[in-house]
């Protein structure tokens, strides 16, 4: 049979965000795989570019949806060293919650349309049911669903007291049971065994020599976490420190229990982080800081892996920020594990690497100082590229 | 005279049936659902959106076509309208036409999508058109009719039990019940034929299956349980099969085909026998 | 050319995280960001690219550098000799001419206070 091109995407049911994998097929078989990206740059390094340091922590916030919470982490692991100043513990424990609440909300997102994928619809409403308490829990404690930003720098916005500290122990209490339950069911029926087993596959010398993060290297037995190797805020404290999961079969089947996995681990932590935090002591005020020094680095453990800002900084405004998100690494293996598959498996291992590519497209591009407005015609046909 | 009144009420109850059908699953889904005159601003918004250019005669004609066949199937299932006494072979075959036009509508998209759906779909009626007309031919047979307005035999299921097993798993097949809609596999070949069409064309299609799927409802009760409670027993099939819809997976495609040969096998032994 | 990778191999370091380059007139400052397993610090190394001059390739020590450097190439401007990838149109579609360099505004962007 002669070859064709078969595309997944740039708008397909499978994927949440647009990404274009041209697999060259012969047959259902795949024998070669090619990706486009930039579907949908938004200039966040732009953005950021020239501004005080707080707008830009504005624009940062608000690279992702899903996982908001970490990139904002990550800059401030950049700026706060060079301002020299003293974070009291209770704002590091209260962003340890924020953080480990987001990892369990994006990983009960990302089990849903898992399901989804393999056409079992009911999974996908009971995980989505119990994501909606823990935007419950977001709306209690920082006043947002999504896009929660309650850091400043030095600083939070509010302090968690009595009443919040104990809605978001009560709902874990609540969620829990449901989760065993959905685990039991993503770890022994038959069809997901069947489906998940023996497709692509990362061996672990692959996954050290492309330097893959989160938990796709983690699948492979690559022991890597951030939170353990660099541990960064509140995770240096030794009640709160962090045993990652690791497994070793690097297929599908592994990503997912993996994921299902780490969501216990995080609810240990903010039960623990609960109990540490005192109710009544209040965040200092917000201050305007100085930043000295010409540039420095940050990295957090985001939910699919390890996230690096960079800040370049001059007369106190932003002179460079890079963002390298998780996605934008594994990326690279997108192409190598799609051979020699059959078109069906191609949902169930794009998903199972859980891109987020709205996180990965944040380049700047300005072309002559002027901003341009495209059809989406033009941007199919490629014709304004010049 | 009032038969035909009765034959002309039963589109819209199609449609309310339909209603009916998301409602429940949603229930199921532990949500609410859709109002339960969804279907009917469902055909009403795509009527009145505009229409893609389109590609050749065919394209534009299957929806029409497989509109006319299941327009013809209800003016015979429940009740036959004098005139229209024609064999249980005739139907068998209608039904059996309107997927032909479905295979030839991907096949005349031109889109990879279709061309996938096209085969699968295929794949599909290699395994259920054998059993199905095998079961239909036994149930006639036992019953001593050649057309279903002589069907005149109640509680068949009493004489013909593995017969009546065999109907409801080809049920699955022909509702396009999970595991069995690898045609129109949403996440992997976003929907299949469908997804080339817009417009009236797809309230045509979308009409089309309506129509069919309250047809095999009432289909079942007519042939396992006698003429007369057909149509009250079609929700309690609606709800046996719903109930599996929900609640399971699609295998990967040759999974699929291979619990077919056995329906198939079965059937064919069954000829011998007639139990 | 400009010779990176006898450098970088003398930094034995596990991971190579990142390439960025900022941009200054006449030229681009590339730091390449390194990480141990065991260390909490990231060390840098960083190299100063003018205008038009090659860079060799880091694909022959970490294997992930072909992706990094062709969004430099297709973004900055900065060419990489020995990448196979070098030419890979990742952010565009085929048939057209990457960009000029990113132009950097700098900190002189915003009259009144953010």
């Amino acid at each position: 049979m002669h070859e064709k091109i078969f595309p997944i995407g740039p708008q397909h049911p499978s994927l949440k965000e647009p990404i274009f994998l041209k697999l060259h097929v012969d047959g259902s078989y795949i024998t070669k795989a090619e990706f486009n990206l930039g579907y949908t740059h938004r200039g966040v390094e732009k953005c950021a570019e020239g501004y005080l340091l707080d707008t830009a922590l504005h624009a940062v916030q608000r690279t992702c949806g899903i996982c908001s919470q970490c990139h904002s982490m990550a800059f401030l692991n950049a700026v706060e060293p060079m301002t020299g100043v003293q974070v009291p513990e209770k704002v590091y424990l209260q962003r340890l919650i924020t953080a480990e609440l987001e990892r369990i909300h994006s990983h009960l997102l990302w089990g849903g349309v898992m399901a989804h994928e393999i056409g079992l619809e009911t999974l996908f409403m009971y995980y989505w049911r119990e994501r909606e308490h823990i935007l419950d829990i977001f709306d209690e404690l920082t006043g947002n669903r999504v896009h929660h930003s309650p850091d400043l720098i030095g600083t939070a916005k509010r302090s968690f007291n009595k009443e919040n500290l104990q809605m978001v122990l009560e709902k874990l209490d609540l969620v829990e049971p449901e989760i065993k339950e959905l685990r039991n069911v993503m770890e022994n029926h038959d069809v997901i065994t069947s489906r998940f087993k023996k497709h692509g596959n990362i061996p672990k010398k692959m996954a050290e020599d492309l330097d893959l993060v989160g938990p796709t290297a983690r699948a492979s037995g690559v022991n890597y976490d951030v939170r353990q190797n660099a541990p960064y805020m509140a995770y240096g404290i030794k009640e709160l420190k962090v045993k990652p999961v690791i497994r070793s079969e690097g297929d599908s089947w592994g990503r997912t229990m993996i994921r299902c996995d780490e969501i216990f681990e995080s609810m240990r932590l903010v039960r623990k982080a609960c109990e540490m935090i005192d109710p009544n002591e209040e965040v200092p005020k917000k201050k305007n800081l100085i930043a000295k020094g010409d540039f420095s680095r940050g990295r957090t453990e985001a939910p699919r892996g390890e996230n690096f800002h960079f800040v370049a900084i001059e007369n106190n405004r932003i002179k460079r920020l890079k963002l390298r998100t998780p996605t934008l690494a594994n990326v690279i293996s997108y192409a190598r594990i799609m051979e020699g598959e059959d078109i069906t498996d191609v949902p169930v291992i794009v998903m199972s690497l859980d891109p987020c590519i709205s996180c990965m497209e944040r380049v700047a591009v300005i072309r002559n100082g002027k901003q341009e407005n495209w059809t989406s015609h033009e941007l199919f046909e490629g014709k304004k590229y010049d | 005279m009032i038969e035909i009144l009765f034959v002309l009420l039963l589109v819209p109850l199609a449609l309310v049936f339909e209603g009916v059908r998301r409602r429940i699953v949603a229930r199921m889904h532990n949500r609410v659902g859709p109002p339960l005159m969804q279907p009917f601003y469902d055909i009403a918004k795509l009527i009145s959106k505009k229409e893609f250019q389109n590609r050749n005669e065919i394209f534009n004609l299957v929806p029409y076509l497989a509109l006319i066949c299941s327009l013809l199937i209800i003016l015979i299932i429940p009740f036959s309208i004098i005139g229209f006494d024609y064999d249980f072979l005739v139907v068998g075959y209608i039904f059996i036409l309107q997927d032909t036009f479905y295979i030839f509508g991907a096949i005349a998209s031109r889109s990879p999508f279709g061309m996938f759906a096209s085969v699968r779909e295929l794949l599909l009626m290699l395994g259920y058109e054998i059993t199905f007309l095998i079961v239909l031919a036994l149930f006639f047979y036992g019953a001593g009719a050649t057309s279903f307005q002589n069907y005149n035999a109640e509680f068949a299921f009493t004489q013909l039990p593995l017969v009546s097993i065999l109907l409801l798993f080809t049920g699955f097949v022909i509702l396009r019940i999970t595991p069995y809609d690898v045609m129109a596999a949403e996440a992997e070949i976003s929907a299949g034929f469908f997804s080339e069409y817009s417009g009236t064309s797809l309230a045509m299609l979308e009409l089309a299956e309506f129509i069919k799927n309250f047809v095999i409802y009432i289909l079942l009760g007519f042939l396992i349980v006698g003429k007369t409670y057909a149509l009250l027993l079609s929700p309690l099939f609606m709800l046996f099969y719903m109930i599996m819809l929900t609640s399971s997976p699609r295998y990967s495609t040759v999974v699929t085909v291979k619990t077919f040969l056995f329906l198939a096998a079965l059937a064919f032994v069954d000829i011998f026998f007639l139990v | 050319m400009i010779n990176v990778v006898d450098e970088i191999k003398k930094i034995k370091a596990d991971r190579l995280i990142s390439i960025t380059s900022v941009p200054k007139d006449g030229g681009d400052t590339l730091y390449y960001h390194f990480s141990f397993n065991d260390q909490v610090e990231i060390k840098e190394f960083s190299i100063e690219v003018p205008k038009g001059e090659k860079v060799e390739s880091a694909i022959t020590v970490y294997e992930n550098a072909a992706l990094l450097e062709a969004e430099l190439t297709e973004l900055f401007g900065v060419k990489f000799e020995g990448n196979p990838h070098s030419g890979q149109r990742l952010f565009q579609a085929e048939g057209s001419e990457g960009p000029k360099r990113c132009i950097n505004i700098g900190t002189n962007r915003v009259k009144k206070d953010a």
